[in-house]
């Protein structure tokens, strides 16, 4: 297994997959922890407001992987002053989970992942525009039975 | 050392600016004049050593070990991070400018500044202007619109905007001078602004349509973005006013204000002009998250002392 973390965006996306290796047929979990600056937040996947930008996780492969329904952590309710309802955001650190399974005539070695992150962000001062941030990794496809 | 010489790179400081002893406010427009005693010596290829001490606390630069503090309240770098500072231009035996980047070497973000600098041993005598591009995943980022640090953008209050066209949503040409005669609110705006999202309504129920059948028109300029991208976003809001596109941005450097930190294109975002009907701004506010208010009370209140309640 590896993991890249992506520092050159707002925002600090590390991904990786668990368990370590997997074989063909396999189900595993990719995880992105996602730490977002102090004083920043970034909406929620479902935010309150449709005019606020939903975080979504994207993971993708070029190989033989099948990525099940992405799950958001529950977000966090922030009152603002203009607002009459509270916002849902996320804030400080947040895991986003994905299920994946290895397709059966996947070929032993690394498998590539990317998983992106799209999002917008705001800090106590300022907001930006919507931007994504994307890590590349690998999940180590060993030869052998599925597991269960 | 001669006299002391205390320059500003540019207008609209900082408040605590004082001769001599100006402390160094990396957020309000990046300029500063380092008070002595202060100390730089260039140690090696493109690297140098600063020590000097500020009435605010320390600022140094010692074999890479770097215990910065910048206003206590604003930023600060403190223990044992790394910064490479890279001059590009000059900094040796005499004054020269300089443009140099900085880079704490466990990210791969830089940080840029400029400004001139007196010769090595210098004490006092310092020209900076810059831009904190850069900040620690772990700290807030030094970007601040509250007014204390907002530099005024081209247009003022009592200045006589340039006329210009844009194109509209449906695909036509607006251009300003066809308002003439008229008060106009320019609003800039974007889709991705939660703080636009939150005032949308209002403009059209409270500002368009209250003021409409009298000498007023309200423009929507939507900065940087795509006519497609900004049409269900007028659909959803029922916006009836015109709205132009401003798709390059380039408007946007015209009316933006000097936010450290922020593109002009989204320094500008929430921002909203009044102009009597010579185009001669009357009121002007930009983006105030603390203070923002989604009815634009303060632009509506305008409108009402220009145009009557």
């Amino acid at each position: 297994m590896t993991t890249l973390t992506d520092e050159d965006g707002w925002l600090e996306l590390r991904a990786f997959v668990e368990p370590l290796e997997l074989p063909p047929g396999g189900d595993g979990r990719v995880i992105a922890e996602v730490a977002i600056p102090r004083g920043g937040h970034i909406e929620a996947h479902e935010p309150s407001e449709p005019f606020l930008i939903p975080t979504v996780l994207r993971v993708t492969s070029p190989g033989h992987l099948d990525v099940g329904p992405v799950e958001y952590p529950p977000p966090r309710e922030r009152r603002l002053s203009w607002n009459p309802s509270p916002l849902l955001i996320y804030e400080g650190t947040i895991r986003i989970e994905a299920p994946i399974r290895i397709g059966r005539e996947a070929a032993p070695g690394p498998l590539p992942v990317t998983a992106e992150l799209r999002y917008q962000a705001c800090t106590q001062t300022a907001c930006m525009p919507p931007t994504s941030q994307s890590v590349q990794f690998a999940v180590e496809i060993r030869s052998g039975p599925r597991s269960s | 050392m001669g006299s002391q010489r205390v320059e500003k790179a540019r207008s609209g400081g900082s408040s605590r600016d004082q001769a001599g002893a100006e402390p160094l406010d990396c957020n309000t427009g990046g300029h500063v004049g380092i008070p002595p005693p202060g100390r730089v010596t260039v140690i090696g290829d493109g690297l140098a050593v600063v020590d000097m001490t500020f009435d605010r606390g320390p600022f140094q630069f010692a074999d890479f070990e770097t215990n910065l503090t910048v206003n206590g309240d604003v930023l600060q770098l403190t223990g044992a991070e790394l910064i490479q500072w890279d001059f590009r231009d000059g900094a040796g035996a005499v004054p020269a400018i300089w443009e140099s980047r900085w880079r704490r070497v466990n990210q791969r973000r830089s940080q840029s500044y400029a400004g001139s600098t007196c010769p090595v041993g210098w004490q006092a005598c310092a020209i900076y202007s810059g831009t904190w591009k850069s900040h620690s995943e772990k700290e807030p980022l030094p970007m601040d619109t509250t007014a204390s640090h907002t530099i005024a953008g081209p247009y003022d209050v009592g200045d006589v905007v340039e006329d210009f066209a844009l194109p509209t949503l449906d695909g036509g040409e607006g251009r300003l001078t066809d308002y003439d005669g008229k008060v106009v609110l320019l609003v800039f705006t974007a889709t991705w602004c939660p703080y636009c999202g939150a005032e949308a309504p209002f403009l059209e129920q409270e500002i368009w349509q209250r003021f409409k059948d009298r000498d007023f028109q309200l423009v929507v300029v939507d900065i940087k973005e795509s006519a497609e991208l900004m049409r269900p976003f007028r659909e959803r809001y029922g916006w009836t006013c015109p709205v132009w596109s401003d798709e390059q941005g380039h408007l946007a450097l015209r009316f933006a204000p000097q936010k450290e930190g922020l593109p002009p294109e989204v320094a500008v975002i929430n921002a909203h002009f009044i102009l009597d009907g010579a185009r001669r701004v009357l009121y002007r506010d930009y983006l105030n998250m603390e203070r923002f208010d989604a009815r634009a009370a303060p632009v509506v209140a305008e409108l009402e002392r220009v145009l009557g309640p």
